[in-house]
């Protein structure tokens, strides 16, 4: 991908993607707009604007949701021409004031949020379900994969958020006879904060930590598409070399025996009639995440899974599958353009209103915590929390 | 001036939605013309606005307008800018005013009598024509309107520009669909739905604004006739191997009181583009002449394109067929019925039914040929569209006239679309290419002064659905004739410091 083609391919185009892109959906204007925000980038580049604050900032306009990019008919990839421009923007010292302070606590933290992970798993964590896997590391065994082939990921947001999603999913894939180890490496996470940030001299440090310690697992499950894209995909265009495999825990749980176990609780009273018998039956919809939608391509393993335990297809959003709509979480928005990212997530509730339902299910960390944190009451949860008694 | 005028905007509507930023002022300089974009290319300087700013409501847009005049500042309103013609060119800098933070559809209401299916929605004027589209689906309602633009154009550039969309047979082009308008006059007058412009009491708004492209005031708000989503579709192609017998069927559908949805048919050229162009669908060339024509899409295509007549040459010597669409939406055994009757009409004319195949086709693939231009022009080439029309006893010579004309610049496709009882418009697609981006643009203008010349002298309109602007502005006496001499006394007398989009629709 040459920047200077991409960027002026955009520039050449009448904005066909515009309508799709949920950050000039919500700032209405041109310059949010992907025709504007790589056109920009290609007057930086012919010296007709100049490099500054300004301009970089409009690098960071982007959830790096690829919606532009499943739209346009030429799959111009806006989000990674985009990145390049991080990246330099981080380097020439002109990102966003934000994205530098969240680099700083990365680097103190080793993940995005200013607290130790490690300590928060050990702290909230049940010790039964971290000693009692074959062959899984104990604590005492910290920094060790020990020689369990299949691992859990939970990544940094799953962590810090919902920790006991993480002892539920454990609890249940064990319930399917999986023989499945928690990932208790020092580090716990994979370093996509960093690489949106455009530090990318951290992101290869950081990846260089995680390889060999990923290396020892066949497979590496995670709820986290956005840690499964890094690790599968990100490492490997940097050049490293990992023969583990990455699954989203939807693809990989056993439908027939989660629909034929015990119906768990929280689905039975969603098929059966919801919370409050007066306003009807309750009802679910799925929200597809970016990143397991259009990045992986998994839109139905979560459908089928919230079938088969509340006995029918969730509802739909108007936009869904590759036409879903960001949560508004994505490519460190809510630090760059709080404002932005939350009208996003209003866009996307609103449509979550008209779709009648009232639990909203999805299947990656990020977004439940956005949706949760722009409207505490709503009643939204992740597949595992969904599914898991 | 300038720093008073900013402040009164700031004071108008805060500093965060005025600015005066370098970025802005670069990406609002232009519109989807294709001269500005040769004219950058080329190396020429941008008509720079000198302020942009994004009202959130019509009082807001009020005070600018009273501030603008007072200030003598020109005003440009600014949809999705998706426009063709130039029509958002800040060509004496000044303050464009970005529409699209209004963009909600206020109101879905009907039916008005029982049983009798009268729908129809209030819009602010900044809305996508996709959101608007696919906003009114959720509830069940389509409002007929697909230009290709659908994905980048707003409601207000539909209404200004008098666009027409795909389905433009049978839901009518933006003004049959539009019932009333709010709108805003240069003096900063608001005219509410049901109410008058001072100096033309008996005119409605509606009539005087709508095709107006901004030179008179701007739209803010449309109430629009919509319709329940049609429960049955149905497409098919029928090829002809004479464009006049394919002309004759044509007018004899619209004459004979079908209403079909879809009515387009496609020289051999842009029947060819229509299939090569995508990877899929049924064809209706035989292989052995896509096998042979087939390296177009590789280096030999930059040889044809420079030289057209070469291609062009032995594109005549090919026998080929024209293809044309035809599509009916509504109640299923009336439009089997009225398809049926169609297919009979063609068939007089020495047709062949390609069957629902290239129908459907056609209907997947009906905004890619937008893609196609980015591309083109990144590959080094020039790519615009001619839309005219013409009555039926005009058309051919039009057609005829206009593409030999052009055959010498350029690669010349044409589809005729935009079917009515007394005429249709014809939609030309140029490509070119020559040694640099300055004698790109010379040709490009070349093309269409030779163009609109012939287009004149055969009879027909200059623009059927994407405006005057600025592009065909110095056309206007001739197109208008005297009728240009009211255009400019209306405009004297509702804008007489000559604020609104100067410079533009001949004024
Ligand atoms: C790929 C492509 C395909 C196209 N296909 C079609 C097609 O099929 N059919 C068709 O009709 N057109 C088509 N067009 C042309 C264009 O999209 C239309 O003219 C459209 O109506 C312009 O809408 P806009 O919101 O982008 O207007 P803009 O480009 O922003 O503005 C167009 C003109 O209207 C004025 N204006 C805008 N908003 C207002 C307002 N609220 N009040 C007053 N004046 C206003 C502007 O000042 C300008 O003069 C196409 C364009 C492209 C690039
Ligand atoms: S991503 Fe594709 S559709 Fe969007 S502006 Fe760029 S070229 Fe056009």
């Amino acid at each position: 991908m040459d920047p200077k083609q991409t960027t002026s391919l955009c520039n050449s185009c009448p904005k066909l993607c515009r309508f799709s892109c949920p950050v000039s959906d919500a700032d209405r204007d041109e310059a949010t707009t992907p025709w504007g925000k790589m056109s920009t980038m290609k007057l930086v580049d012919e010296g007709k604007l100049t490099w500054n604050p300004e301009t970089a900032s409009l690098a960071y306009k982007c959830l790096q949701c690829r919606a532009s990019e499943t739209v346009c008919e030429l799959g111009n990839p806006v989000p990674e021409t985009l990145e390049q421009y991080r990246i330099k923007a981080f380097r020439t010292g002109i990102a966003p004031a934000p994205v530098y302070e969240n680099v700083k606590i990365f680097q103190n933290h080793n993940n995005p949020y200013p607290i130790d992970l490690f300590d928060k798993l050990k702290t909230n964590f049940p010790e039964e379900i971290i000693s009692n896997l074959p062959h899984s590391p104990s604590l005492t065994k910290r920094g060790l994969g020990g020689d369990s082939k299949i691992t859990y990921f939970p990544g940094c947001t799953e962590i810090r958020y919902f920790p006991e999603t993480i002892g539920k999913t454990l609890k249940l894939l064990r319930g399917l006879k999986i023989k499945i180890s928690l990932y208790q490496e020092p580090i716990l996470c994979c370093g996509y904060p960093l690489y949106a940030a455009g530090d990318l001299e951290s992101f290869r440090e950081l990846a260089e930590i995680n390889i060999p310690a990923l290396k020892r697992y066949r497979e590496v499950w995670s709820s986290c598409a956005e840690c499964l894209y890094t690790m599968e995909t990100l490492y490997r265009e940097m050049g490293y070399k990992i023969s583990t495999q990455f699954f989203h825990v939807s693809e990989k749980l056993d439908l027939r025996r989660v629909a034929g176990g015990r119906a768990p609780a929280r689905a039975q009273r969603v098929s059966t009639g919801g919370r409050n018998p007066q306003t009807g039956p309750a009802s679910v919809a799925y929200h597809d995440p970016c990143f397991l939608g259009r990045y992986r391509g998994v839109y139905e393993a979560p459908r089928k899974i919230i079938e088969s335990v509340t006995g029918q297809p969730p509802l739909e959003f108007f936009r869904n599958r590759e036409n879903s709509y960001c949560c508004g979480a994505g490519g460190l928005l809510p630090i760059t353009s709080p404002e932005t990212s939350r009208k996003i997530t209003e866009n996307r509730l609103e449509e979550f209103r008209a779709t009648g339902a009232t639990t909203l299910v999805t299947a990656c960390p990020g977004c439940v915590h956005q949706f949760k944190k722009v409207d505490p009451k709503l009643d939204v949860v992740s597949l595992i929390d969904f599914i898991a008694i | 001036m300038k720093t008073e005028f900013l402040k009164a905007l700031q004071k108008i509507m805060g500093s965060e939605r005025v600015t005066v930023d370098q970025t802005n002022r670069h990406l609002y300089c232009r519109d989807m013309m294709t001269g500005s974009l040769l004219e950058l290319k080329a190396g020429h300087q941008p008509h720079l606005p000198d302020i942009i700013c994004w009202p959130e409501n019509v009082r807001e847009i009020s005070q600018v307008l009273k501030t603008a005049n007072r200030f003598r500042i020109p005003v440009i309103p600014f949809g999705g800018g998706s426009g063709v013609s130039g029509g958002t060119l800040p060509l004496h800098g000044g303050l464009i005013i970005d529409l699209k933070r209004m963009n909600r559809i206020e109101k879905i209401d009907g039916p008005f009598l029982k049983g009798i299916p009268h729908y129809r929605a209030t819009a602010q004027s900044g809305i996508l024509g996709e959101h608007l589209e696919s906003q009114l689906n959720r509830k069940g309602f389509t409002l007929g309107h697909f230009p290709s633009s659908i994905l980048c154009a707003t409601l207000g550039g539909y209404l200004a520009a008098r666009s027409a969309g795909q389905l433009s047979s049978r839901y009518g082009k933006i003004e049959d669909m539009v019932e009333a308008i709010e709108a805003v006059l240069p003096s900063g007058q608001i005219i509410s739905f049901d109410g008058r412009i001072r100096d033309y009491k008996s005119a409605l708004p509606r009539d005087l604004l709508v095709g107006t492209e901004g030179t008179l005031g701007i739209i803010t708000r449309a109430r629009l006739k919509i319709y329940p989503k049609a429960p049955a579709a149905r497409y098919r192609g029928i090829s002809f191997n004479q464009i006049p017998h394919a002309l004759t069927a044509i007018r004899e559908i619209m004459q004979s009181g079908l209403r079909p949805s879809v009515i387009r048919l496609y020289d051999p050229l842009d029947t060819l583009l229509l299939q090569f162009g995508y990877e899929t669908g049924n064809r209706t060339f035989p292989k052995k002449i896509g096998k042979l024509l087939g390296p177009l899409k590789n280096n030999l295509f930059h040889l044809l394109i420079r030289n057209p007549l070469l291609p062009q040459k032995i594109f005549s010597l090919i026998p080929s067929d024209a293809l044309l669409i035809l599509g009916f939406e509504g109640d299923a055994n009336l439009i089997e019925e009225q398809e049926k009757k169609a297919i009979e009409i063609c068939n007089h004319q020495l047709a062949k039914d390609e069957g629902e195949g290239p129908g459907r086709h056609w209907l997947k693939h009906r905004y890619s040929v937008s893609f196609k231009m980015p591309d083109l022009i990144e590959k080094g080439c020039f790519v615009d569209t001619i839309e005219v029309a013409a009555t039926w006893d005009k058309l051919l010579t039009l057609y005829h006239k206009v593409r030999a004309t052009l055959e010498k610049y350029c690669l010349v496709l044409a589809h005729f679309s935009h079917a009515y009882p007394e005429g249709c418009s014809i939609y030309f697609t140029v490509v070119g290419q020559t040694a640099s981006r300055e004698k790109d643009y010379e040709t490009y203008q070349t093309i269409w002064n030779r163009a609109m010349e012939n287009c004149l002298e055969a009879g027909g309109t200059i623009s059927h659905h994407h405006g005057i602007g600025l592009l065909k502005s110095k056309w206007m006496p001739r197109e208008l004739g005297e009728g240009l001499k009211f255009f400019q006394a209306m405009k004297k007398k509702l804008d007489p410091n000559g604020i609104m989009n100067p410079g533009k629709m001949g004024l």
